[in-house]
């Protein structure tokens, strides 16, 4: 029998433990002496701190200690550093409590420590803080401006980082087009949401100088070596374990200053200290995403070709830069403004700048759902002013099939592999487009108002090939390792550096190796989230996990293969050039019946009888994965919706969409995947919006504020694939984790907009509420 | 985020009267009281034109128990005055101004009152929906115990 359990839709294995309650998740945690953190954030958005009187917080029963940013400056706590350095770029320094400055509310000011959380949580009401308010700016553009309040001396006029890329000559392209349209659009900030608020234990131990932090986190590796820098603290004597984590979307990637400071308590104190996230900590303290204003113009040929594309990108980046927030507006946004089109001639500028705001990093997409929904509003313009079907303005410049090859923008980046053309025409034929634009129009006469958008997208995913980053300016490698280990019984453990957080690795890893040694997925165990399990990784994000992942993973479980080849050719006594390797079983060429099992190997590599002295036993291999290129998965979306004229109301009445990730492991977890990211990209669209006030006050600051979307705004998900094999990795898989955020928020507002067609509007700025589409109806934008 | 309040009501006493009793800290306090949710825990005149105090204010789900000052800005008497506030508990801050114009009525007081303020902090982040219904309720019900309050003691 021929295994094929890479492809197969195997359930869940994580799953019966984390819906019935026995998941383990930081906050679960307690270890004996355990104290409690909690944090005091600054109730105004920039203010000079000029006292802060801790006696009366100390003094209560309970407290054992009270922190300020001084005294975690003097214990020698370093500054948060960023991890994508940017070349000139200005990095305000960020403390993990304030000096003598709030920059955003949220940010920390004092720490407790108290025996219980209660406590903890009253003693934040004693420490009484003299602020002098200073002024606010939220804007991102504006705190580019003459005369704008200034957060860091270090970035002047609040700019952290100015970054450009171009291909072709885009001032000839606006110079020589027939038409060129003019365009500021918003792509509004989120807050990503993740059901598990974070959470940090941390456990130093004074008699071995052993410091463990378990957290709520999507890269422990980063993480030890972020806070090996912060704290001093040796990276052999620090461990990061994230047990099970309740979601992250990009939110849990980054070092956060609540951690360092529950460590630096543990340090002091000599005993573990836990430090909770409330949920309204959350939308202040834990990084938002987005956050664009771009002004662009694009030129166009009569025929529809699209010829140039210039774009201006203010991209908000809040108080402080977060770690990995300079990659996301930049090498992730930026080159991807090509899209999936023939465009030859695309500059981008973009300027990161600070504003008395949470800090902003990659959420779900990042980057991308950006570039998207920018290129595919302009498309839809260039459509609506030569009153062109979108569709056809599409096929006019998208991408010829390359299945084999490589396709070159006129930017940095090379595509891996794809049928770009042909999952347009896919898409359109599953909707029934024609069929659906008959329906609009006999809609319309009806006097409803109803609308059809598509958005086309290739993405990037993959991160991060070391030599790509290095060559574009980058200091960043974000390898994978894996670990193979195969047990004299013949069980399997694999270490991975890519923790999930949702993402069902521990089904999908397996079937990896199942797969390639000829095993049930039962037989495999996989370890996760642990430092001192695994060699090394970089994580789960910008959805990397197989074609990073899952490609060291394949890598080591071939060298576990070639390994055990050696033994087998001594066990069989054949040559090993002779064996091959099928099924589970080595035989001999030729000679099915002279073979040994897989197993028994495994026996003979820590019980050896037929081996000689001088092989090497043992059976496992390690492989850390540097892809050659990142991978660019692609598609087409198409939603239908229908606006309620009296109430403005949007409801998508029919969603489509064919998505090429690259070779699929686990069908059903892809699918899922897929419906989980076109609902977080649609709640862009239609939903979700962060708000502050002039005066930095986050007003969107609960659930209860910030509209999130449910299962019931949804109509069915008709999904299908078309598998285009990545060559840049041995699985051929391209990353299936953001790609419905990529697009579906492009298809719902272009929807939108056709919708309001005979309204005579061409834009509005997401979220497309009720309130703003009735508005737009009715003129009274 | 902002609030503006404006209004004016009719005060049952001599304007000379209602001039003195308004900077007089336990008329304050009387009045305070008598807003459903305001607790006054001490208000004391600190210097010519400061007043220091403490209060628990809770309407709702948005409680807490402030500290502040009140400042008067500017002064013509009988007839206007401009106080400022500034408050704070926790992880919240509240400030604002108020305009009195006080004009003669029969005998009568007519008292026209207008006013901004800010919040910050948890009252803004998750008290945005409820804050001007909240700060509407606490202004009326405050005008009405003053003008009532006024009104009492100018009768001792």
């Amino acid at each position: 029998m021929a295994t094929q359990i890479i492809g197969s839709t195997v359930k869940r294995r994580e799953d019966p433990r984390l819906i019935t309650g026995n998941g383990t998740y930081t906050d679960n945690m307690t270890l004996p002496r355990m104290a409690y953190l909690t944090i005091l954030r600054s109730p105004h958005a920039h203010a000079r701190i000029k006292k802060i009187d801790a006696s009366k917080a100390r003094a209560m029963p309970g407290v054992l200690a009270v922190y300020t940013g001084n005294d975690l400056k003097n214990g020698g706590v370093n500054p948060i550093p960023v991890g994508w350095v940017l070349p000139d770029i200005k990095i305000g320094p960020h403390y993990p409590l304030a000096l003598d400055t709030a920059r955003y509310t949220g940010d920390g000011i004092a720490a407790v420590v108290a025996i219980d959380r209660f406590t903890a949580q009253d003693a934040l009401d004693l420490i009484d803080v003299d602020y002098e308010p200073l002024p606010v700016v939220v804007n991102a553009e504006k705190a580019t401006q003459p005369g704008a309040p200034q957060l860091h001396p270090e970035a002047a006029n609040n700019i952290a980082f100015y970054w450009k890329i171009g291909g072709g000559d885009v001032e000839r392209a606006l110079a020589e087009a027939d038409g060129v349209i003019k365009q500021r659009l918003i792509n509004q900030r989120l807050i990503p949401n993740a059901i598990e608020p974070r959470a940090a234990l941390a456990d130093y131990q004074p008699a071995t100088g052993q410091l463990t932090l378990y957290n709520t986190n999507q890269n422990p590796h980063i993480i030890r070596l972020l806070l090996a820098l912060v704290l001093g603290q040796p990276e052999h004597k620090l461990r990061i374990a994230s047990p099970d984590v309740g979601g992250g979307f990009g939110s849990k990637i980054y070092l956060y200053a609540d951690e360092v400071i529950a460590c630096f308590a543990s340090k002091q104190l000599g005993r573990p200290v836990k430090w909770t996230e409330e949920r309204t900590e959350n939308y202040k303290a834990t990084i938002h995403g987005r956050d664009h204003v771009s002004d662009v113009q694009i030129a166009y040929k009569k025929d529809g070709t699209i010829t140039g594309l210039k774009v201006k990108t203010y991209a908000n980046q809040g108080a402080y830069l977060s770690v990995f927030a300079p990659l996301v507006p930049t090498f992730l946004y930026g080159p991807m403004l090509q899209g999936p089109y023939t465009i030859p001639n695309v500059f981008v500028e973009v300027y990161g700048t600070n504003t008395n705001t949470t800090p902003v990093d990659a959420y779900r997409g990042a980057g991308r759902p950006e570039a998207t929904y920018l290129l595919e509003r302009m498309v839809d313009l260039v459509a609506l002013e030569l009153k062109m079907d979108p569709a056809d303005v599409r096929r006019k410049n998208i991408i010829p099939p390359f299945l084999n090859g490589v396709y070159q923008t006129c930017m940095a980046y090379a595509y891996d592999s794809g049928d770009y053309a042909g999952n347009l025409e896919r898409a359109l034929t599953n909707a029934g487009y024609v069929e659906l634009r008959k329906q609009q129009a006999e809609a319309r006469k009806q006097g409803k108002v109803v609308g059809i958008g598509i958005s086309t997208y290739t993405e990037i995913t993959g991160a991060a090939p070391a030599q790509v980053a290095a060559s574009l300016g980058a200091a960043a490698a974000l390898v994978e390792s894996a670990l193979v280990r195969v047990f004299p019984l013949g069980k399997v453990q694999v270490m991975t550096g890519s923790h999930a957080h949702g993402q069902g690795h521990e089904t999908t890893f397996a079937q990896i190796v199942a797969d390639q040694l000829g095993l049930e997925v039962e037989d495999v165990e996989v370890v996760h989230g642990d430092t001192d399990r695994i060699p090394y990784g970089a994580g789960t994000y910008g959805s990397r996990s197989q074609a990073v992942g899952g490609a060291a993973i394949y890598v080591a479980t071939q060298r576990v293969i070639e390994k055990g080849k050696k033994l087998a050719a001594h066990m069989l006594e054949a040559a090993e050039a002779d064996l091959v390797f099928e099924d589970g079983k080595y035989s001999v060429k030729g000679v099915p019946s002279k073979a040994v099992k897989f197993t028994d190997v495994a026996l003979e590599a820590y019980w050896p009888r037929k081996v000689p002295a001088d092989v090497e036993l043992g059976l496992e291999a390690t492989a850390v994965f540097n892809p050659s290129n990142f991978t660019f998965p692609d598609g087409t979306h198409v939603a239908m919706v229908e606006v309620d004229p009296d109430t403005g109301k949007v409801t998508i009445t029919k969603y489509v969409c064919v998505d090429d990730v690259g070779k699929v492991i686990n069908p059903m977890i892809v699918e899922g995947q897929i419906h989980g990211g076109i609902v977080q990209g649609v709640g862009q669209a239609l939903w979700e919006g962060a708000v502050y006030d002039d005066n930095g006050q986050l007003l969107s600051g609960s659930m209860m504020d910030y509209a999130l979307p449910i299962a019931s705004y949804f109509p069915k998900f008709e999904t299908s694939r078309n598998e285009t094999p990545s060559p840049v990795n041995p699985l051929g898989a391209k990353g299936a984790g953001e790609a419905g955020t990529v697009a579906s928020t492009a298809a719902v507002a272009n929807a939108v907009m056709d919708a309001l067609k005979p309204f005579g509007v061409k834009h509005i700025d997401m979220p497309l509420t009720s309130e703003k589409v009735w508005r737009a109806m009715n003129g009274k934008l | 985020m902002a609030l503006k309040i404006q209004g004016n009501i009719l005060v049952d006493a001599p304007r000379d009267r209602v001039w003195k009793l308004l900077f007089d800290p336990q008329v304050l306090i009387a009045m305070a009281n008598k807003i459903p949710g305001v607790e006054v825990e001490r208000l004391a005149q600190i210097a010519d034109d400061q007043y220091d105090g403490a209060a628990t204010i809770g309407v709702a789900m948005i409680k807490g128990k402030y500290q502040g000052t009140i400042t008067v800005l500017e002064k013509h008497a009988p007839e206007f005055v401009k106080f400022r506030g500034d408050g704070k508990s926790g992880g919240n801050w509240a400030s604002g101004d108020m305009a009195l114009t006080l004009a003669e009525q029969d005998g009568k007081t007519q008292m026209q009152y207008e006013g901004t303020g800010n919040v910050g902090g948890m009252l803004a982040s998750v008290g945005q929906r409820l804050i001007d219904s909240v700060g509407k309720h606490l202004i009326e019900h405050g005008t009405r115990a003053l003008a009532e309050e006024l009104a009492a003691q100018s009768k001792k």
